[in-house]
């Protein structure tokens, strides 16, 4: 039987995302233009939640304007896993998303053409629970969306399900060439490793 | 790397890129079947909805 959300519920969802809960962005920590995942530079930051404790920010710059978001946490920074560890709670989380989102907007502040992508990496929560999208990746497309869909910045939305990837493009940027040549670079950029973004257990055969 | 370029194709009539399946490598093989899709008014609107319950 249907239940619809109760009305703390809905109001909560409408704040949930909302910038005021986001983390404090200070300067950025570090700037690198030694290309390691295919940008030609990245800007990390560093945010302490309300525990105090330790995540990073980091900010890849691509070709074609594109910017891909992504955080982990501090302890894992040497770690190839460093993306596909749940740790804190979904509020935590959350929050780190909201912060990840207020720098987009802080980004597309300084340049009207940039473009953001974020990749939801899978953990092993997900893999146990045979899940087809992974945890972070719903975070992000509904705090995305939350949070973009009613300010005034004008962004078409682009999924890649299978590869819990998400894409917001500023409208006025998007057109046939231009999601294509993402398409092109985004594969490129991951190579081979762009089976590992799709759940295992869930890969396409 | 390695990918062959053509493997995403937009389709102009979804408004999605599509893989394409012609490509016969390991890698291609793997993107059948995965399309970048464009979420309409009503995806984002279902989308949103769901948030507001928390359902993570």
């Amino acid at each position: 039987m249907y239940r619809p959300p109760s009305i703390l519920k809905i109001l909560g969802g409408f704040f949930m995302f909302d910038s005021k809960y986001s983390y404090n962005l200070g300067a950025p920590l570090k700037k690198t233009s030694s290309p390691y995942e295919g940008e030609s530079k990245s800007v990390i930051y560093k945010v302490k939640t309300t525990k105090r404790i330790p995540y990073f920010i980091k900010v890849n710059y691509y070709e074609n304007d594109v910017h891909f978001i992504k955080f982990y946490h501090k302890k894992f920074e040497q770690s190839p896993n460093k993306y596909k560890m749940r740790i804190g709670n979904v509020n935590e989380m959350t929050r780190l998303v909201s912060t990840c989102i207020k720098l987009a907007v802080q980004i597309h502040d300084g340049n009207r053409n940039a473009i953001f992508g974020v990749v939801g990496q899978w953990d092993e929560v997900d893999v146990k629970k045979q899940s087809e999208i992974s945890q972070r990746y719903r975070i992000y497309i509904k705090a995305i969306l939350s949070v973009l869909t009613k300010s005034e910045k004008s962004f078409d939305y682009f999924t890649i399900e299978k590869l819990n990837t998400f894409l917001f493009i500023p409208s006025h940027m998007n057109s046939e060439e231009k999601i294509k040549k993402i398409g092109e670079n985004f594969s490129n950029i991951m190579g081979s490793g762009i089976q590992d973004l799709a759940i295992p257990n869930t890969r396409p055969t | 790397m390695g990918f062959d370029n053509n493997k995403l194709n937009y389709d102009s009539n979804k408004n999605e890129m599509i893989s394409n399946t012609k490509v016969g490598s390991k890698i291609s093989n793997t993107l059948k079947g995965i399309f970048v899709k464009r979420l309409t008014k009503k995806d984002i609107e279902e989308i949103r909805i769901d948030s507001y319950t928390y359902t993570y």
